[in-house]
């Protein structure tokens, strides 16, 4: 048997909390890097610069790292393009024209994401230059203290939302793959998280994001945080599994064919079994209850069941998943 | 054989003329987002492209944030880049200016300048440029389209040179300058075979697109390096000068003269000096000879480039001056004097000189400045008792207001 080559671009020092899902995050979307491709990362500022980078130490390795001001990520990465592609024409590069393919990797958090960079993300989409956009998503400010994003859960507590009122019922966070893929260059968009139950999810679309060169590419990672979500740190898997298991964390993708956008199921949770609703299989309780920073929603029916309507309704709905992809297995 | 000529006369405005440097630089990555009155810059590189006369990358951005950023990659990645913006651009793009500067990205900047919100005017003023003034990079002020062609093409060779390292960036008055026809010379095309050769292609000792050696670029220092850093980008800043001369010799040896540090008319047996930045030197020198004809002996000098401010230039022109007067298109409210005038008096502080300076305020938001207001400035140098003790600068042709010159 031969041993499979690993490309390994994150080595030690990475200083991440204990329990954080974000190293392995970062080394499974890296995981699908083909060998003919050369890369260079771009992150935006969060936990993973921290972790990863403070002078004169850093936790990366044979690839090179560009983390510019928060927000801008996105347009980092475009201009990376624009140099490659005139630096070529040119004959300017460092290593000349090797023939080989380029790829810009943009690592960017939530709060980098769906808040004070959704117009360069945005601005990125719409040009149209085949970046590869991982959005790891814990659904808070973790690096400044736990705030709350965009992509912060219905009455969840955060530091800025003490007593979990994030916002008014009946309307949750923003819904970032649905935003992407409003815009037509999109040539690959996927959500995925880490967990026991189905571990491959996110290394077959790591493979599918690098294979997908006509376009953008959005991967929306769920990236459990055990400080920021209030979980002993051992049990980062199991509260990935609740979340695919009561839906919360649905697992699709979406593929550009034509000028469509096909969107596909990856695993379809029993409570929406045959596209209808089985109200006793893992309810959202189950998951809550995991975590502190539900202590307010646990306490609150009325919260509680807004909240397992937001997630019925997120599958269920008239534009929800189950209507928006093909038919799950098909 | 004939000797081969440098240079073509080319009737343009000053934001055509930036666009025409961009072009004899064979800049590689131009990022832009549009702003009155700078946008036309733009608009002509991209014709430039479309006729094939430059090969670069124009990157259509979501805005001036993102525009500098997107400047910030590309100077990484070792290209040779070119950004445009006034006012209100500038200001939203402020944050990729200390980061050009920190993380040693020669990017040229143009700035039209312009007056800054509220209330809201697209006319000239230096009240943006000057709100940037410590960001960390040169800065030349452009009295006419030849001169931002000029420093463009200067700037790419100044900001370039591994000594420096750092951003450049040209300044030139809104509508005033960047709208204005005038006649010009720009390179011939045997001028641009000479110039591009001295140029060079930009080198980035370390660059993103070097897969052979990764590097991290923008990563987190703590306060046990910080300082080192920002000592190297200032230590960059310390060779420019040098830099300068060595770039400003050989362009107006080979090309056409042009102005390194500061301009001066009548300097040497004037009694009475006025000191501005950019085109306004033009109306200095009509009151200079106004006031020479009545036997008042005047001066006037423009500061040319403004970072880094010529300190040691400014010491010697002043020497011995009876009064200087300082003329700002810029406030710092609250403060004991404009930033020119903050910047002379600080550089004159520590010298052997006793010359009174009066710091004046005017044209905010694209109000003419009246020769008549310029030589009654003058004439209230010969009585510094009168002045001598203002906290703060006498604002020019004000309605309605209680200074008086």
């Amino acid at each position: 048997m031969t041993q499979e080559k690993i490309f390994e671009p994150l080595t030690r020092g990475f200083a991440a909390c204990s329990g954080c899902m974000m190293p392995g995050m970062a080394r499974a979307v890296l995981s699908g890097k083909p060998d003919d491709t050369d890369i260079v990362v771009v992150v935006a500022s969060g936990c993973f610069v921290v972790a990863t980078d403070i002078y004169p130490r850093t936790a990366w390795s044979g690839v090179s790292m560009l983390h510019p001001n928060f927000e801008t990520a996105a347009s980092a990465a475009s201009a990376l393009c624009a140099s490659y592609k005139v630096q070529k024409r040119k004959h300017h590069l460092p290593n000349g024209n090797t023939g080989r393919k380029f790829r810009v990797v943009v690592l960017a958090g939530d709060g980098a994401t769906f808040d004070i960079g959704l117009g360069p993300y945005s601005g990125m989409l719409e040009r149209g230059e085949p970046i590869i956009y991982v959005c790891y998503d814990n659904g808070a400010y973790s690096n400044t203290g736990e705030q709350s994003s965009g992509s912060t859960p219905s009455h969840a507590i955060t530091a800025t939302t003490p007593g979990g009122v994030l916002r008014s019922e009946k309307a949750g966070g923003k819904d970032l793959v649905s935003i992407t893929l409003s815009h037509p260059a999109v040539a690959y968009a996927a959500r995925t998280t880490f967990s026991t139950m189905l571990p491959n999810d996110i290394k077959e679309k790591s493979a599918a994001a690098f294979a997908h060169d006509t376009g953008p590419v959005l991967l929306h990672v769920i990236t459990p945080c055990p400080r920021g979500w209030g979980f002993k740190p051992s049990d980062a898997y199991s509260v990935s599994d609740l979340a695919i298991l009561t839906g919360e964390c649905p697992l699709y993708h979406a593929e550009k064919v034509g000028r469509d956008h096909i969107m596909h199921l990856d695993y379809l949770p029993e409570r929406y079994l045959g596209g209808i609703l089985h109200p006793d299989v893992h309810p959202i309780t189950e998951l809550l209850e995991t975590q502190d920073r539900f202590g307010d929603l646990l306490k609150r029916l009325d919260w509680l069941a807004d909240y397992q309507e937001e997630i019925d309704h997120r599958w269920l709905g008239r534009h929800g998943l189950i209507a928006k992809c093909e038919p799950y297995g098909s | 054989m004939t000797k081969k000529k440098m240079y073509e006369v080319f009737e343009a405005d000053g934001n055509t003329m930036g666009a025409a440097a961009a072009v004899h630089a064979d800049t590689d990555v131009v990022a832009a987002y549009p702003i009155t009155p700078c946008t036309q810059v733009a608009e002509r590189i991209g014709d430039h492209i479309k006729r094939k006369e430059l090969d670069a990358e124009c990157l259509r951005m979501d805005g001036e944030d993102s525009a500098g950023a997107a400047c910030t990659a590309a100077s990484i990645a070792g290209s040779r880049t070119l950004d445009i913006t006034s006012s209100q651009g500038l200001l939203f793009k402020a944050q990729n200016l200390y980061f050009w500067a920190g993380a040693r990205c020669p990017v040229v900047l143009l700035v039209a300048t312009r007056a800054v919100n509220a209330p809201c005017n697209i006319h000239d003023d230096f009240s943006d440029v000057m709100s940037l003034r410590d960001a960390g990079q040169i800065m030349f002020f452009a009295k006419n389209p030849q001169e931002v062609y000029d420093f463009t093409l200067l700037g790419f060779k100044i900001a370039e040179d591994p000594r420096v390292q750092l951003p450049f960036e040209v300044c030139y008055r809104g509508f005033k300058v960047s709208h204005t026809m005038t006649i010009n010379k720009i390179l011939s095309p045997d001028g641009v075979k000479v110039f591009r050769p001295w140029l060079g292609t930009y080198k980035r000792p370390q660059s993103v697109l070097d897969f052979e050696h990764p590097i991290v670029a923008g990563g987190l220092v703590m306060p046990d390096y910080y300082i080192e850093t920002k000592y190297g980008q200032n230590h960059g800043m310390r060779q420019v000068p040098a830099v300068i001369k060595e770039a400003t010799n050989y362009f107006s040896k080979r090309f056409w003269p042009v102005f390194s540090d500061t301009e001066e008319f009548m300097v040497d047996d004037a009694e009475y000096v006025a000191v501005v930045l950019g085109d306004e030197f033009g109306m200095m020198k009509d009151a200079v000879r106004q006031l020479r004809a009545r036997g008042i002996k005047a001066g006037a000098i423009r500061v040319v480039c403004y970072r880094p401010f010529p300190v040691k230039k400014i010491q010697k022109l002043l020497a011995g001056k009876l009064a200087v007067a300082v003329f700002d298109q810029a406030i710092s409210s609250g403060g004991p004097s404009a930033p020119l005038c903050s910047d002379l008096r600080s550089a004159l502080y520590n010298s052997d000189s006793k010359t009174p300076v009066r710091g004046f305020v005017y044209g905010l938001g694209g109000r003419t400045l009246e020769l008549t207001e310029v030589v009654q400035s003058y004439e209230s140098l010969k009585h510094p008792k009168k002045w001598i003790r203002e906290t703060e600068p006498c604002w020019i042709g004000v309605r309605g207001g209680s200074d008086k010159i």
